[in-house]
């Protein structure tokens, strides 16, 4: 089960919000001199966001959401996820993370340095929502007619919003909770997130060896 | 058959068992961590060095951030271009 069957009433690590706004600050360059005014503020109001504070970090008026955005088209050319698009969120095989046709056009080296990996994660910044009968259906392959109504986060778009009746988890506008996550499904966007800041990038490891 | 009553004494029966005769009473054994391993070390009771006794390697040598590294991934977003859908 992905989602609780009943929400309870406090805001926790996972949870689908409704009525948060999105802001995106652009710029050109870096704001180095007080002449440059390369920039704007991009403000949408998403379908749907998705709370990434921590649980018990959820206080003193300021949240972290992340917007709920649609599937990659391209998803659905491997069956392995077409299935279940969820097991994008947990570890795979080499073989189940790449097409198939993909995976018989690699020469013997790519694959032996693919198999090589063993069962680890795919798309480490992707999380994906089960689907629900809240979450409207769209076309995630348009020439096929592939309709779905499961939907992903992205770590990369995470953003905080000040909201002045955000007080502490209980003392929150529940109102505006639409899902909240299993609690098996909360430990797999923790295991995962933690997995995504948790890599030390090869410059460092050649630092430490 | 008359037995006397400390024969059926459970703790003489115990005290008495097979490999209990080996007591730790003349000696500790202690377990002195050292870089990756573990040394199991008898000593006196006054501390004094009587031997080494087992040396093994500690599982938990690795450091917290070691630990929660992860072990590479697939790359695969070459394979799942975004398209306009």
């Amino acid at each position: 089960m992905f989602y609780k069957a009943e929400n309870d009433n406090v805001l926790r690590f996972g949870d689908v919000l409704k009525g948060y706004i999105l802001t995106t600050p652009n710029i050109a360059e870096p704001i180095l001199t007080i002449s440059n005014t390369g920039y704007n503020i991009k403000i949408d109001l998403p379908f749907l966001s998705v709370v990434i504070t921590p649980c018990c970090s959820i206080r003193q008026k300021t949240i972290s959401l992340t917007p709920l955005i649609k599937l990659r088209s391209t998803f659905v050319k491997n069956l392995y996820f077409s299935k279940d698009f969820t097991r994008i969120n947990r570890k795979m095989e080499p073989q189940q993370s790449v097409p198939p046709d993909e995976w018989n056009n690699l020469d013997e080296q790519q694959k032996q340095k693919r198999l090589k990996d063993g069962n680890t994660y795919a798309f480490l910044d992707l999380f994906v929502y089960e689907k629900h009968d809240l979450l409207p259906k769209y076309y995630i392959n348009k020439e096929k007619k592939i309709e779905t109504n499961y939907y992903m986060i992205d770590f990369k778009n995470i953003y905080k919003v000040n909201c002045e009746k955000i007080n502490t988890q209980k003392n929150a506008p529940i109102v505006s909770k639409c899902l909240q996550l299993s609690n098996q499904a909360r430990k797999e966007l923790r295991e995962k997130i933690i997995n995504y800041y948790a890599r030390v990038p090869e410059e460092d490891k050649m630092l430490e060896d | 058959m008359n037995f006397q009553k400390k024969d059926y004494n459970y703790r003489n029966l115990r005290n008495q068992g097979t490999g209990s005769y080996d007591l730790p009473d003349d000696y500790k054994i202690i377990i002195y961590p050292f870089d990756k391993y573990e040394i199991k070390i008898k000593l006196t009771p006054s501390n004094e060095f009587i031997g080494i006794i087992e040396i093994k390697v500690n599982k938990e040598f690795l450091s917290y951030e070691q630990k929660i590294t992860p072990k590479g991934f697939h790359d695969v977003d070459e394979f799942y271009p975004e398209e306009e859908t």
